[in-house]
């Protein structure tokens, strides 16, 4: 047993359903040398303080195995702690998965063998991390970019602030995890498209889409607004954002798709250095009570 | 039922990832911020890239490359850029430094300082013209009074002679 993995399997993976699929990953795991201790997340056991005892233990790789969704959720705490991250999806969702050019399966212990090591960078979303996205549905909410600006859909509409995703039409991620920015993107719907009938609705039509880059800003709101970040559901009027650059070290494959060429990032503020111009820009529309409320 | 449509929506894959063609739009450009239809900015908008702006802007427009105003735009703002394509409405000072067009669809209600326009046929253009200056404009102006100023002898002969 290699003593420097450990593997964290999402509690989904206890069902019947995916015992092969573990026993073939374990075994190509056993073969490529990269074999480690397991533990397994579960409703009541905090996902923190596991990964943590297996650090404690020597752990310098933690696997996460599941889908999309475990990487999610294990994502707030992961960026804080001395390891490097690899990724196991075995199941769908995994659009993540595809994004860092890693196979779905037993394959996949190939790549971590290979140990192509990215570092990448991390939203932050008032204290918590994100690899994806902060997305905001049916919402009047207006995103404040650096304090100089602020972005709304008139007359409502969808928001994404995006780390990490929207494959193009070339399948590249332009949200693209190593440029140092957030990728602000606003549908609002189209008051004028056609809903359908009660037998046949269609859902809500978008207009064509607004984006526009960040490094820190703000999710303001007059009334309480659900954000979901990376799955997790999020209530509240004011949210702030930022980038923390370079600070996930992910085990990726070679057919990853992100840009090819991207800006050294080096020179992107931390999300400590949030401006005097967006908190009075706060201040001055919401008053500091919902600085409170956050 | 309402609950079972909510939890449906936290877990339901995010329809921001997958490669479909939401994204096409507004990925034509490495550089470009596109402001779509619906959109409200309010602020001071600067970029380093070009700009489309089909919504809505208040404030303050400022970009290096070029701007590019759709035909249902609305811009209350100054404007700077490098270069200008307008077919919408602005309403405020539209400083260009390379080239500006104006569609016929195109309203600007403000001065236009630029180096080359093209004015179509039915564009409406209320306030003052400079063409052949620079957007930095107004400086380079003052600047090339100063040398004429600064052939103060001439003037000062001239009314020497006529005393």
């Amino acid at each position: 047993m290699n003593r420097l993995y450990a593997y964290l399997y999402d509690d989904f993976l206890s069902d019947k359903t995916y015992e092969r699929a573990l026993a073939n990953i374990e075994t190509r795991a056993s073969v490529l040398g990269i074999q480690g201790r397991v533990a397994r997340l579960a409703i009541f056991r905090s996902a923190k303080e596991l990964v943590e005892g297996l650090v404690r233990e020597g752990a310098e790789t933690i696997v996460v195995v599941g889908n999309d969704r475990t990487l999610e959720k294990t994502m707030w705490f992961l960026p804080d702690l001395p390891i490097t991250v690899g990724f196991l999806p075995v199941t769908e969702p995994s659009s993540i998965a595809t994004m860092l050019g890693i196979p779905v399966g037993d394959t996949a212990c190939d790549v971590l063998a290979a140990r192509r090591v990215e570092t990448l960078d991390v939203g932050k979303l008032d204290d918590r991390y994100f690899l994806t996205e902060v997305t905001l549905e049916a919402t009047k909410a207006t995103v404040d970019i650096e304090g100089q600006y602020r972005v709304s859909p008139d007359r409502g509409g969808s928001i994404a602030i995006r780390n990490l995703g929207n494959m193009n039409k070339d399948g590249i991620a332009s949200a693209d995890a190593r440029d140092g920015m957030l990728e602000v993107v606003v549908k609002p719907l189209d008051p004028d498209a056609k809903r359908g009938n009660f037998l046949f609705p269609k859902p809500a039509q978008h207009r064509e889409e607004t984006k526009v880059l960040l490094k820190n800003g703000a999710i303001l709101s007059d009334e309480p607004v659900d954000v979901i970040v990376d799955g997790h559901r999020m209530n509240g009027f004011t949210f702030r954002l930022g980038i923390t650059p370079k600070k996930l070290k992910l085990i990726t494959g070679r057919n990853k798709r992100l840009s090819p060429a991207v800006n050294d990032l080096s020179k992107a503020p931390a999300f400590d250095t949030f401006t005097p111009a967006l908190e009075r820009a706060w201040s001055n529309t919401h008053g500091w009570r919902n600085w409170y409320t956050r | 039922m309402s609950m079972f449509t909510t939890q449906k929506r936290a877990d339901s894959a995010s329809p921001y990832y997958p490669s479909d063609s939401q994204s096409s739009s507004s990925n034509t450009g490495a550089n470009k911020t596109i402001i779509a239809r619906g959109v409200k900015v309010e602020g001071d908008f600067m970029s380093q890239g070009d700009v489309v702006i089909e919504g809505e802007v208040h404030g303050k427009v400022a970009t290096t490359g070029t701007l590019t105003v759709g035909s249902e735009a609305v811009i209350k703002a100054d404007v700077t850029a490098d270069e200008a394509i307008i077919s919408g409405l602005v309403e405020g000072n539209l400083h260009v430094k390379k080239q500006a067009v104006l569609h016929a669809s195109a309203k600007v209600k403000g001065d236009l300082t630029v180096e080359r326009a093209t004015i179509e046929s039915g564009a409406v253009l209320e306030g003052k013209v400079q063409i052949g200056q620079t957007a930095s404009a107004s400086a380079p102006v003052r600047t090339n009074h100063r040398p004429v100023a600064k052939s103060v002898p001439t003037p000062a002969v001239e009314m020497a002679a006529a005393e």
